[in-house]
């Protein structure tokens, strides 16, 4: 069994659109068979039209699971967040600092994150980008909400230089309610040290498809040294541990 | 036949990274890799035995290891004599390490170029740090090619956020080969290969840190014809580096 909890899906201003069917194929070939979705960024930047047809996928495929994407800049920001959960369904918040420009540390997030943790649903961010969600901009994040389940992309950190590592580690050990994907990690000493600083309970798989390669992804988990009990939870059975938690 | 462009070996205490050759050997064991070009992580000059480390290392395993000296361009024309030294005195070392976020001196800076060009002359290439992180992007290690046009200058394939960079700004010089080691994005270097040509991308690990199993999965997954694959696994970086009449049996033989 293997549950990538990070797809994007849909059509992308950036040209990298996925459809449905080309994410089926995907996960055929690489043998994922459940996934959480959410919507790329769209053409015409109106996300609550791409979090209902994230709601339409998930309400026909019972191994896709929807997040809606919500963007905090706009002014009805926390309405679309409860619409998101409530009436579409979707079980969980995609924050994307990156794409949509804006501090992850800043108060900006504050009326969105208020209905998540109302709500009680996980909120997934993406980490690890310049100036807007560095892993200590994340903590900062973290820590005026501890008690909303945060999973964050890429390990906490993007940078090859390796010298976010160290950034990320201290989030791992200090910020209990922080899970980590470990998407486009290519240090397999940082995947190791990320377990052993979280716990094996809080790394999870996920992919960043279409950004990253779904069938690639895979191998740097395969490949790692770690006990093959801990590729399994890694694989799968933390994300669904964690959506059993958070499941109304 | 696999050769890893690029691999580290070091005990540094300094950040807490102990890498001593056995690690890096057995890995590469591991994925199946041949033959790793190896660099420290610790610069020459410095307070650590950057290149006594290496010279150490390299003599140990002569028939795996190649060394490029990790210099640090800040000594001026200390560094310059030392690497001079180094590659004339020691058949093992060939080529030279430039990490610019590791001394804040920018590629096109002149006390870089001064390496760089040295290393054009004693007919060896210099390999870059680069992506992410403002002192190693592209388009600084473009300046400093253009600058130095007699040097074969390797580099990374643009890290996390300047991949697409790493292409222009080889496409611009050519005499910038692109490694595909850290990136995540296989499509990037199918992009590479037919951008530049196949000549022009070199297979690298970043051993022990990158991981070599997924690595070298990360090109066969691009199911290029068997002659692409083969310029790309080894002998890309063996014309590069002068080796390929030293090797036989997969291992290299000096004479």
């Amino acid at each position: 069994m293997v549950f990538d909890a990070n797809v994007f899906v849909g059509e992308s201003l950036y040209g990298n659109s996925l459809t449905l069917d080309d994410l089926k194929s995907l996960m055929y070939d690489s043998g994922v068979d459940k996934a959480i979705i959410r919507a790329l960024k769209p053409p015409d930047l109106d996300l609550d039209r791409a979090n209902r047809n994230i709601a339409d996928i998930q309400r026909e495929n019972e191994n896709l699971v929807g997040f809606g994407r919500i963007n905090p800049l706009l002014k009805d920001a926390a309405i679309h967040t409860k619409k998101a959960i409530s009436e579409y369904r979707l079980k969980g918040i995609h924050l994307h600092p990156w794409e949509e420009n804006y501090r992850i540390s800043s108060d900006i997030v504050d009326e969105v994150m208020q209905v998540v943790r109302e709500e009680d649903v996980p909120v997934y961010v993406s980490s690890g980008y310049p100036m807007v969600s560095h892993p200590l901009q994340v903590q900062e994040f973290a820590g005026r909400y501890p008690e909303v389940t945060i999973i964050v992309t890429h390990g906490g950190q993007q940078d090859i230089s390796g010298l976010s590592f160290d950034d990320a580690l201290l989030v791992a050990e200090e910020s209990k309610n922080v899970i980590f994907d470990i998407s486009g990690v290519y240090r397999r000493d940082f995947i190791e040290l990320l377990v052993e600083c979280a716990g094996a309970d809080r790394i999870v798989f996920g992919s960043c498809t279409p950004y990253m390669n779904m069938k690639f992804e895979i191998t740097r988990i395969t490949s790692t040294h770690l006990p093959e009990e801990t590729k399994k939870r890694i694989l799968h059975t933390n994300i669904e541990r964690i959506l059993q938690k958070h499941r109304k | 036949m696999i050769i890893d462009a690029h691999a580290h070996s070091d005990e540094y205490e300094a950040l807490g990274w102990y890498d001593p050759p056995e690690k890096v050997i057995k890995l590469m064991d591991e994925a199946g890799i041949d033959i790793a070009v190896v660099t420290t992580y610790s610069e020459e000059p410095g307070p650590a035995p950057s290149l006594s480390n290496l010279e150490q290392y390299v003599a140990k395993y002569p028939d795996r290891l190649i060394g490029f000296p990790r210099m640090n361009p800040r000594y001026g024309q200390e560094a310059v004599d030392i690497f001079e030294r180094a590659i004339k005195n020691n058949k093992h070392m060939r080529g030279l390490k430039l990490h610019p976020i590791s001394n804040a001196v920018k590629p096109f800076a002149p006390f870089s170029l001064q390496l760089i060009r040295k290393a054009g002359e004693l007919g060896v290439p210099v390999f870059f740090h680069c992506g992410d992180r403002a002192l190693a992007q592209p388009f600084q290690i473009g300046k400093a090619a253009e600058k130095c046009p007699d040097t074969t200058i390797i580099c990374h394939m643009g890290g996390y956020f300047h991949a697409e960079d790493s292409i222009s700004v080889a496409q611009k010089h050519d005499n910038i080969v692109l490694d595909t080691s850290s990136t995540p994005y296989l499509d990037i270097i199918r992009k590479a290969i037919e951008v530049l040509g196949p000549e022009r991308v070199v297979f690298a690990t970043d051993n022990p840190a990158g991981d070599p199993i997924s690595e070298l999965e990360k090109i066969r997954m691009l199911e290029l014809p068997r002659e692409v694959e083969d310029r790309i696994l080894w002998k890309n970086i063996a014309e590069i580096l002068n080796i390929e009449s030293l090797i036989h049996n997969q291992r290299l033989v000096w004479t």
